[in-house]
């Protein structure tokens, strides 16, 4: 089935987190749904934000870099991003204007944005309304196919 | 869209079982695995009727995320909460010699307050999206019937009309915020509150009672159905089904007076609807109509009586 569209395999999914949500619940539900980020959206559900789990991970994560590029641990900056992430929301840590993607863009365009920009997971919009999600595995299968086929 | 929430979905197993014998060795006929829940059940034959949907609710794994998958198959769009622990699993054994439904229900995984702190805020979210939304079936473990009543009062405070199709202590919470659509979950039930449901002045009454806080009433006693809306009533003798139909009779009955409400509010009109497609979803291999032609070729058989 050459030429598919992202509707032809995007996930109908509402599942998004509000910029109010706490860096907390979003772990939470990334732990719970296997997923690596969710889009934030506006009251309106428009796609304002995506959080990943390296947000996530760069929020709490206890680390700093020496000279030569190699991790350190520091138990000072250990102990205040513990305490600032526990207070911590959404908002704080998203990428805002995030790319987005519409159902009618073919399957292969979608995956050249997913390599380029290094993302798993793109929400799908019409008029900037959040209506799915489409991910880098699904995206993977359906090329696969396609080439297969042809 | 319709917004519909099912707080403790199921997968639903049904064996058939000629001659079952409790304690003895029993043979398996036909069986088939379905997603469940009355909201899931109610979401899938909304959407066969062509209405935009939306499924929440709470899913746990396993089999919560069977029940997904399907309705997204469907073309129902999701947003549920994820729990933990796993779907619960419900078990109806039919057997077709003795003309009995046995049913096993399982509890459900439980939630806790962060859980409905996470679908209390999905679901706000979901309000600005929704013409309609729908809350049945039972609750999970950690989940109080109070819950029930907040979110009608959400919606209802945004003009978003409410549909309820919940069990006796949960109806009476969500009564309270004063639902547009209530239809008492009364399987099992004989006596609810003071109404003795054996006789059609005690369901009429039972009925008056809801629709004193819902613009609509409905009342299945299996048998028959009896619709109200203020000072107005209707009731409807329901033709005898199969057993595989009284499963999800109740759900495709209120899929239908939901059907109807969106198209006008004559209460003739949503009593007729609701049975007609109630009598669709019982001839079906699956208990659940698959389009508005199952309705149509029913609403023949359903003569409605304004009650005196």
């Amino acid at each position: 089935m050459p030429d598919r569209k992202v509707v032809d395999i995007m996930t109908r999914d509402l599942t998004a987190l509000t910029p109010e949500t706490s860096l907390q619940q979003a772990a939470h539900l990334f732990s719970l749904m296997r997923i690596s980020g969710l889009p934030v959206v506006d009251e309106q559900q428009r796609v304002i934000g995506f959080l990943s789990e390296a947000d996530i991970i760069d929020a709490i994560s206890p680390r700093s870099r020496d000279h030569s590029g190699i991790f350190l641990m520091d138990f000072g900056e250990i102990a205040r991003k513990m305490r600032s992430a526990s207070n911590a929301v959404v908002r704080d840590y998203m990428t805002e204007h995030p790319i987005t993607v519409e159902e009618s863009q073919d399957i292969g365009s979608v995956s050249e944005i997913m390599l380029t920009e290094h993302t798993k997971i793109l929400p799908v919009v019409r008029d900037g309304v959040l209506i799915g999600i489409v991910n880098r595995a699904d995206a993977c299968s359906a090329l696969m196919e396609d080439h297969w086929e042809s | 869209m319709i917004l519909t929430v099912t707080l403790n979905p199921s997968v639903d197993k049904v064996f058939e079982v000629s001659g079952l014998s409790l304690g003895g060795l029993n043979r398996i006929g036909n069986t088939f695995t379905q997603p469940g829940g009355k909201g899931v059940n109610i979401a899938f034959m909304l959407r066969a009727l062509g209405h935009e949907i939306t499924a929440m609710g709470f899913a746990g794994d396993g089999p919560g995320r069977f029940i997904q998958n399907s309705l997204r198959d469907a073309g129902i769009t999701t947003a549920f909460t994820l729990l933990p622990g796993k779907t619960r699993t419900n078990y109806a054994l039919l057997d077709p010699q003795a003309g009995s439904l046995t049913e096993l229900l399982s509890p459900g995984p439980e939630a806790t307050p962060t859980d409905i702190a996470v679908l209390r805020s999905t679901f706000e979210r979901l309000l600005g999206l929704a013409d309609m939304v729908v809350i049945a079936g039972s609750l999970p473990p950690g989940v109080e019937p109070t819950f029930c009543a907040e979110l009608v009062r959400l919606a209802t405070s945004r003009g978003v009309r409410v549909a309820v199709n919940v069990r006796e202590e949960i109806m009476n919470a969500a009564l309270s915020a004063r639902p547009f659509l209530a239809e008492p979950d009364l399987r099992d039930v004989t006596v609810y509150g003071d109404y003795d449901l054996s006789e059609h002045d005690g369901r009429l009454a039972l009925a008056r009672h809801v629709a004193k806080s819902a613009e609509i009433a409905v009342v299945n006693a299996g048998h028959e159905v009896i619709c109200v809306s203020g000072e107005k009533s209707v009731s409807v003798k329901v033709p005898a089904c199969g057993l595989l139909g009284r499963i999800r009779l109740d759900d495709a009955l209120i899929a239908g007076v939901i059907d109807a409400t969106t198209g006008g509010d004559v209460l003739e009109d949503l009593a007729r609807e609701g049975v007609a497609a109630a009598l669709a979803a019982a001839s079906s291999p699956n208990g659940q109509f698959t389009s508005r032609d199952d309705i149509q070729s029913c609403l023949d058989r359903v003569e409605v009586t304004p009650d005196a």
